[in-house]
Formats: structure tokens, sequence, C-alpha cells
């Protein structure tokens, strides 16, 4: 061919464009390697700047009776432009307590049904359509209450709320009456779920889908679905002085890695809750970083079909608490990020829960012994429902379960369903066993945990069980309440009864990693009871250096 | 041809048709619906979850729900999502472009790519730089997608600081932004693709060059940039079109995983939402919306065959 020279130079001349657009798209040149961050400050909090969070969740819906509770990616939203009676305070969400917030103070009656709510004054919406900016009364929170106990709420709010009633007293004060004592009532009024749309906001054209009214020290001021919500300072929030912060800007981001990478480029500032695996990524390859564990609320238990042979049977239960290895399945599931868990969590000790230490141990022989008094000597077939939707938490638990239950002579078959299959499934009772949430390490009352998961109408109920004498122990730790030493005998026998009788193989709890780059300041991780670390410091939260 | 185009298009309404049916069948075979979802919460009384059903329609008979539903397509509406309580038309129209955008830039750097490869495998056939670039292509045809665009994201924070800006923005909004957004996410794209194409292209040259019309080329003394663009290119590109509009198709369909990791809210990501939570009418609408958009696609692939290829006649 003629002009060889000719079409070497055109190739040359196209490798040469192509790796120009790679640079343009790669954007600014390399940078050196990273330099250390900058040394912790003891100086006073700095006004200005943007903090950027980026989170694995999307909200289906900002308004809160679509949504439902279990909308992490809502309660982040929700937590930075509104804001709830009580908030969580403590130096870590092991021992968190209940702390003042829009309310001032609480009352709680002799009886321990009654909850009188004391706002602070002056408190003002933020000064957008369609509230205008007017004062928060307590109208606003018998309004919101009354609407999420609303016969027509199909999601859990009006369970778990469980409220006979909502008046307000004066312009400030105003009453919950429950139809049963809930002690860990105040749990649920520190959710985002209870921060207040008012009636305007729900009545206006779109909702409160549309129209974002709160009295958080953030205003709402632009929201893209799957994308971001972007945040600006509430100008007339009540602690003055606060916020520090201009602007906040939160991304869904449902890719780790694109997460990890935004992170390590220096384009998102935290990141509120992540693995061990990209929490150990990020402490490798970001100097400074501050890192946190906190407790997740996800606290995964092997979840057997009490209803279906040979799950009805206690000995074989009693088994598979013997048959896992559960250190092994926390570092292989969870790479490390976990911790043991029995029916209660382990910093209710005051209450009964067993200690790590203390908690069953993998022994095959025993396993045997208990399958052979069963009447299964050479174990049994059965099948494990994998949800694929959910792999982070449960699913890569699965397979090192199946291996650990051949040991013992159980051989399980996995069954992969994506998450509406899992429901489906689950609801109609078609599964052997699974993994999935059936404990809650739930902080500031065990009630919360033992009364939801473990009676017989228990909201949270997952396992199906029923036991006559658990009802009688929930009622009788109820009644009990507020005095504590009244309430632990019943506690401490619940825990005996549940020890025995094995309604679910508590697993593990995640543990969740809150990162945050060296120039964040101020955000102090107390995990809210959602799950979304730290969101409910954003007000006092500052920027270093960037 | 104007006769050809107008019966491509009344064919399309059996398509479309069969279509609706297959789909609206489909999504309600499949386990679970978005009612147990919704109320998947076991704090959530169970029979809250027949209201909800209710309130759905999903508990009419399934022809009444599907005439209902078609009759409104008929109409116009795309209905209202039931996950979120959204217009349909409103979020395929705001997820639409943007994987428009990406598989536009794409098809363009994997067309170039080809081109430039595919020519220059023809013309030195059996070379080193033949065996060079069909080893690349293999390679590149190989890897899983999801692969490069992880390596892209992840080495370009680790070695260069770099990430996609957060948050897309549209190019109306800033296209220096969106550049940087959606091109790597082509480019990964881009280089999947080209290796199809470059092979076929590769092949036709292959075949056009040992053609006696570009013997005589050569004969009259013309130069190889007349011989090999003007002449074996023109004729070799036409069973790449078909390829590239296939690409095109497969593209549009939405390529979740690529959009989900460089963040980029695209058609891909919706659909996979929807199918994640049994939204029945997103869902139909986003697959009918797709069926109208490849059957338009596929004929405009044959107009523009028609438009390379003079022989080529539509009765």
């Amino acid at each position: 061919m003629r002009n060889k020279a000719h079409f070497s130079k055109v190739s040359a001349f196209a490798a040469c464009l192509m790796i120009s657009a790679l640079v343009l798209a790669s954007g600014p040149t390399p940078a050196p390697a990273a330099t250390p961050a900058p040394a912790p400050s003891a100086a006073e909090p700095k006004p200005g700047g943007t903090l950027r969070i980026g989170i694995r969740t999307t909200p289906p819906s900002l308004d809160t009776f679509v949504a439902g509770l279990t909308a992490t990616a809502t309660y982040a939203v929700l937590k930075t432009f509104n804001q709830t009676l009580v908030r969580w305070d403590g130096k870590n969400d092991r021992e968190a307590v209940a702390a003042p917030l829009a309310a001032k103070f609480w009352e709680v009656s002799p009886d321990g049904l009654t909850y009188i709510f004391h706002l602070r004054p002056g408190i003002k919406w933020q000064n957008a359509a369609p509230v205008m900016g007017r004062e928060l009364t307590a109208d606003d929170f018998v309004y919101h209450f009354n609407r999420l106990s609303d016969q027509n709420n199909k999601h859990a709010a009006r369970t778990t709320l469980d409220m006979k009633s909502c008046e307000a007293v004066d312009k400030y004060t105003f009453k919950v009456t429950t139809n049963q004592k809930a002690p860990g009532f105040l749990a649920y009024v520190a959710g985002s779920t209870l921060a207040p749309a008012p009636k305007e906001t729900i009545e206006a054209a779109g909702g409160a889908e549309k129209n974002w009214s709160g009295t958080g020290a953030f205003i709402l001021v632009e929201y893209v679905r799957d994308v971001k919500a972007v945040f600006k300072k509430h100008p007339d929030y009540w602690d003055k002085g606060k916020p520090y912060l201009d602007a906040v800007e939160i991304y869904f981001m449902p890719d780790p890695a694109a997460r990890l990478a935004a992170f390590r480029a220096g384009t998102l500032d935290v990141l509120p809750s992540e693995s061990k695996t990209n929490r150990d990524a990020i402490e490798k390859s970001v100097p400074g970083v501050q890192i946190q564990d906190g407790v997740s609320m996800l606290e995964a238990g092997l979840l057997l079909n009490l209803k279906k042979s040979p799950f009805d049977n206690k000995k074989v239960r009693q088994a598979l608490l013997y048959a896992i290895d559960y250190d092994g399945l926390i570092q292989s599931a969870l790479d490390g990020g976990g911790m043991r868990t029995g029916y209660l969590a382990p910093w209710f000790a005051e209450w009964g829960a067993k200690q790590v230490a203390d908690l069953p141990k993998r022994d095959v022989a025993k396993a045997k012994t208990l399958l052979a008094e069963a009447g299964f000597p050479g174990g049994f077939k059965t099948t494990i429902m994998q949800n694929t939707g959910n792999m982070e938490f449960a699913g890569n638990a699965i397979e090192p379960v199946v291996a650990m239950l051949k040991d013992v002579g159980i051989d399980a078959t996995i069954v992969q369903a994506d998450n509406p299959s899992f429901i489906s499934k689950w609801r109609t009772g078609n599964y052997d066993m699974t993994i999935w949430t059936c404990f809650t390490g739930r902080p500031y009352d065990p009630d919360n945990s033992l009364r939801q998961q473990w009676s017989t109408k228990g909201a949270g109920n997952v396992a199906g069980y029923s036991n006559a004498r658990i009802d009688e122990l929930v009622k009788a730790q109820q009644d009990a309440f507020p005095d504590k030493e009244k309430r632990k005998p019943f506690i401490k026998e619940m825990l005996t009864i549940l020890e025995d009788e094995v309604p679910a193989v508590p697993l593990y709890i995640m543990t969740n990693y809150y990162i945050k780059q060296p120039w964040v300041r101020g955000m102090e991780g107390i995990a809210d009871p959602q799950g979304a670390f730290g969101l409910q410091a954003l007000p006092y939260t500052w920027i270093e250096k960037k | 041809m104007y006769r050809y185009i107008i019966r491509r298009l009344l064919m399309m309404i059996p398509v479309i048709l069969l279509v609706a049916v297959a789909i609206f069948l489909i999504v309600r075979v499949m386990p679970g619906d978005i009612a147990e979802l919704i109320a998947s919460d076991p704090r959530v009384e169970q029979g809250l979850m027949e209201d909800l059903r209710g309130q759905l329609g999903l508990d009419r008979p399934i022809y009444v729900q599907f005439f209902s539903w078609f009759g409104q397509v008929l109409a116009g509406d795309l209905g209202k999502s039931m996950w979120t309580g959204q217009p349909c038309a409103g979020e395929i129209g705001r997820a639409l472009p943007v994987t428009f955008e990406i598989a536009f830039l794409a098809i363009a750097i994997s067309a170039i790519l080809a081109l430039i490869v595919g020519v220059i495998c023809a013309i030195r056939q059996d070379t080193p730089i033949d065996y060079f670039l069909r080893v690349l292509s293999i390679i590149c045809l190989s890897a899983p997608g999801f692969w490069i665009a992880l390596l892209v994201i992840t080495f370009g924070a680790l070695w260069f600081k770099w990430a996609p800006p957060l948050g897309f923005r549209s190019p109306f909004e800033d296209p220096f932004v969106n550049l940087q957004q959606v091109l790597p996410a082509a480019i990964v794209l881009g280089i999947l693709l080209f290796a199809v194409v470059a092979r076929m292209l590769r092949s036709s040259m292959l075949e056009v060059v040992r053609e006696d019309y570009i013997r005589t080329a050569w004969a009259k003394g013309l130069g190889e940039r007349v011989v090999v663009l003007g002449h074996a290119l023109r004729n070799a590109i036409i069973p790449t079109v078909t390829v590239l509009g296939n690409q095109l198709g497969v593209l549009l369909g939405g390529s979740v995983i690529i959009e989900t990791i460089f963040g980029l809210p695209g058609f891909g990501q919706l659909i996979y939402k929807a199918i994640s939570v049994r939204d029945y009418t997103l869902i139909q609408a986003s697959v009918l919306t797709m069926a109208i958009l490849l059957v338009m696609l596929n004929l405009l692939v044959d107009i523009l065959y028609a438009c390379l290829d003079p022989r080529i006649r539509y009765e």
C-alpha cells in the first residue's frame, strides 16, 4: 500500500484524540500523593461551608405517611430539615438517652400511659410556603400524631405509636395517651417519623412530597429524586448561633464503589453508614480520616418456619444454636464488622442480657446429639431462602451458614429470591429457613425489642412465635413500668424462656461505620434510632478547613 | 419508500399490543406485589394490605386491570407510579434523556474506535498491528463492563483523586459538568461495544477490498485514502450500521450497572428500581416506551440503509 507513513500518522493522531478525551474526562491533572490531614483543632466552631453526605439508599417519598418506618433515606432527609420532640444523647449509641429538642421537657403520668410534652416557645417553621415562617405550636404535633394514627394509615407508624388520643393542652403543650404502657415510647418519639408535617403542608397541592416544611436547622431547597437533596441554613433556627454550616447536600448513591471514590476524591465529606470492608478500604487510602463504629439497628437472626417440620421441634432449634460458628460467620459475612448478640443486645446487661462470652458457642457434637434426640440422627434436608436484595446485611451470611449446617448433617439448599419474592414467601409461610432481621438492639429500653419481636401480637414478630407465658411477662413488665427493679425479674424470665425455646437463632448485630473527612468537626455519631448516624448533630457541625 | 414507512408504522400496532399484553402478564406472574412490599414491615397489620391492594386496583379481575390500564395508555396517559405516586411519563421523561445521552456518546465512541481499528486491521491484514488490535478487541469484548467501570472509578479516585461530579446535571444546566459525569460511562460502554463493530467492519472490508471495482480503482491510480475511505469503506460500512443500530437499542434499554456505578439516574436504573418494588404501572409504561423506541429505531436503521446504498429500494 502506498502512504504507509500517512496512515501511521492518522492512527497516531486518532490515538492522541482518544487519550485527550480520556484526559478531558479525567478532569484535573493527577494530584500528588495524599497530604497529611490537618491536626485536630480545639478552636471555636467556624461558620460557613457546605457539608456533603453520601447515603446508600434513596427515599421512596418525603411523606412518612407514604414512606413508612423502613425508609432510612427518608429519615436522613427528614432529620436534616425537620426536628422531633426529643433526640438521642450520650457518649455512644449503646448508652443513648432521650434529650430535649423541640420539647423543652416532658412529664410521664404515674400510670405510664400519658406523656405531656412542653414545647420550646419561639420555634419557627421555615419561611416558605405554605407555613410562611409561623411559630410551631402544640396543634402541629397533635395534627401529625393523629394523622399517623389514622385507621387508614397502612404503615407501621400507626401500630408502633399505639396511640389512644392526642390533644393540645395549650399553645405549647400537648398530651399523648397510649393504649398500653410503652417503656420505650420516647425511642419512637425520637424517630423522624414523628417530626411533624403541618396541616397546611399536607393539604397543599402535592402534600409533603412537594412542600417541605420543617423546623430544623436546615431548609430543604432542592430535591431531585434518586440524585440529591440540597439544604441551606435556616436563619430563624431556635438555637441561636447555629447551624454553623451554610449548606448541606445529601447525595443518594447506592453503589459503594461510587461512594468510596467520591470520599477518596474529597467530594464527599461524610459517609454515615458503611460496612467494615468499605471502612478498611478508606482507612488505608485517606490519611487522617475519622472513623467511628456504631451499632446498626440491623440485627440478623436465623429465622425458622415454626409452623413447619422439623422446626416446630424445640430440640432441632436448640441444635441449630450449637451448629453455628458465630465468630467465623461475622468474619466471613461481614468481614469482621459485627458483634454477637443474644435475645437482648449485650448492653442490656442489667436486664439480664447475656454477655458475648456467655453466649452459646459452636459445638458440633452437642448439635448432633440434640438432632438425634429430636429424631433426626442423620440430620435432614431443608431449604434456606436468600434475599438477593439484601446481600450486604443478610444474603452474604447464607453460604457460610449452609456450610456450617452441613457439618451437623443438615443439608440446606439455597433458594434465591429478590426482595418482593422474599417478602411474599415469608408472608405466606412458603419457606423453611432464612436470615432476616429478627431482633432489635435498639437502645433505650428492652421493651422495644422484646415486646415487638416475641409477644404473639408483637408488631415485629417475623418468626410468628407465640408463647402464652411470654405474653404474660410482656404485660407484667409493661404494667410494672416505670419501676425498673420490678420489671427486671419479668424480663429475665422472658430471656430464660427464649433461650430455651430458641424461636430463632440470634446471629449478629452488624456494625455500621461512620466516616468523616479530617476537616469535619462536631458531628459526633450518636446513633439515630433509624441508624442515620450523626445527622442529628448537623446543627453543631462545622468544617475546619478544606 | 413512503408506502414502506407507513406500512412499517402500521405494523407497529400489533407489536405494541403484543408487548403490552406480554409485559402485563409477566409482571403479575412474578412473586410478590407492591402491596406486600409496602406492607412488608411486619408491624403493619395484615388486614391493611388488602385495603392497599384495593386502593391500587390490584383486587380487580386481571382482564379489568389490563383494559383499564391499556385504555389509559391509548388516551395518552401512562398512569402513575404505584410506589411514588408520581406520573410515569414524568419519571420516564426524566430518566430517558440521560440514557439517550450516554447511549449516543457510547455509540459515537464505539463507532470511531471501530472505524479506526476495523480499517487498520483490514488494510494491514495478518501483520503484527492486525494481531494486536484483534487481541485488544477480544479483551474488550470479554471484559465485564461493570469491572471496567469499577476500575475506572476506583483507580480514578486512588491515583488521581478524581471522581465524577456529584449530583447529575443536564447538559442544559451545566454542559461541562454534564460531560464529566456522562463521558466516563460512555467511554466504558464504547470500549465494550467497539469490538463487535470492529470485527464486523474488518470482515466486511476484507470482502470489499477483494472486489473488482477496488482493483479497478487502484489500477486507475487513485490514492490510498480515496480507495479505502471513498470506495471500500462506503460499501463495507452498511452491515455495520445494523450492528450499531442493535447496540443503540441495547444501550437504550439501559445499562443499569454502569448507571449505578457512575451515579447517573438513567432509564436502566428506573426500570430496575421499578422491578425491585413491583411497580407494575411504571414497569409497563417503561417497557412499552422502550418497545416503541426500538421499533422506531429499527425503522430509522432501515431508512439509513437505503440512504447509504442507492441499490436498496423499499416497496
